[in-house]
């Protein structure tokens, strides 16, 4: 388990809730609820967090939560236990999943590809854990590929990463890069928030 | 999404951000010497605009959302901060400078998320 990124999401779940349910959670959520609204089957959510998105999963589904920090799970559970399904919190690290190979149907991420330390390797690991043809469905921010907006992230990332996640992750080549075919990429603000759904 | 919450979040995006300009306009007015070469006002105007912009936007990304109050507030910031270092006279001149670079940086944001939004090809 990468330890570094553990304790730096330890350090962060007391705090987590306020500065993000109050906010981005809020802006987000009619788009985070449509793309969670095609939940079925077995299902992988990756980086669970505190549990902010549960709220946004559709009733009576089969679903697997992880997230590398046992701190912010501890804040995910009394969330998980009024979920109208059966939702499994686990503490695991993305490039080290325990799952056998094509487990799931589907995999969600939100907010998560920011900031996982190898993104295209936790990418394949996601990879082996979907059957053939599941389906991978990503609501994350990336980088730009507009001026002025592309070398202002560019300046700020090397702070950012410091401070917690990137933002200038090139998330949509990444995902390609780990083989998976990208069928869909919807832009929510800019170029920057997007929904993206790919398969393999 | 509602139109009231669209709203809501639409006035603090644009708060934010004219709060950063201005911010980001005066630290540049106080700090930098008008004496200074343009050469070296300019991108150092655009670091502390930048940097006062982060300070000043923190507390708005808190209520109105992260990356939304951030890109078009740390845009002002370092246009202002430009701005600043090279035009403004007084900080009273400098805040006023620096709200109106921050308004253009709301709207031009607005703009390209208007263009840019929607599916990707």
């Amino acid at each position: 388990m990468d330890e570094a990124t553990r304790q730096k999401w330890n350090r962060a779940a007391a705090a987590y809730d306020r500065f993000a349910a109050r906010s981005s959670e809020r802006r987000w959520a009619d788009y985070k609820r449509a793309l969670f609204g095609h939940m079925s089957g077995r299902i992988l959510f990756l980086a669970v967090g505190t549990g902010l998105d549960i709220a946004f999963f559709p009733g009576g589904q089969n679903i697997v939560g992880i997230d590398i920090s046992e701190k912010m799970l501890e804040r995910a559970k009394p969330r998980a236990a009024v979920y109208d399904g059966a939702l499994e919190l686990r503490q695991m690290d993305v490039h080290e999943l325990d799952f056998p190979a094509a487990r799931f149907d589907q995999i969600y991420t939100s907010c998560t590809f920011c900031s996982v330390p190898r993104p295209v390797e936790a990418l394949k690991q996601l990879r082996q854990a979907l059957r053939q043809g599941g389906e991978l469905r990503m609501f994350e921010h990336t980088g730009s590929r507009w001026f002025p907006f592309n070398p202002m992230l560019r300046v700020m990332n090397p702070i950012a990463r410091r401070l917690g996640p990137e933002v200038n992750r090139p998330t949509v080549e990444n995902v390609r890069a780990a083989g998976f075919r990208v069928c869909r990429v919807v832009n929510h603000y800019l170029d920057i928030v997007k929904s993206i759904e790919a398969d393999c | 999404m509602t139109t009231a919450r669209r709203l809501f979040f639409l006035a603090g995006d644009f708060l934010s951000t004219a709060a950063s300009g201005a911010a980001a306009a005066v630290a540049t007015c106080v700090v930098l010497p008008e004496s200074w070469p343009a050469a070296a006002a300019m991108p150092l105007g655009m670091i502390l605009g930048m940097a006062a912009a982060f300070a000043v936007s923190t507390p708005f990304q808190a209520v109105f959302g992260c990356i939304e109050v951030m890109i078009p507030s740390m845009l002002a910031g370092m246009a202002a901060g430009m701005t600043g270092a090279m035009v403004a006279a007084s900080t009273g001149h400098a805040a006023a400078l620096g709200a109106s670079v921050g308004a253009s940086a709301f709207l031009f944001t607005c703009l390209m998320n208007a263009l840019l939004r929607g599916e990707a090809s």
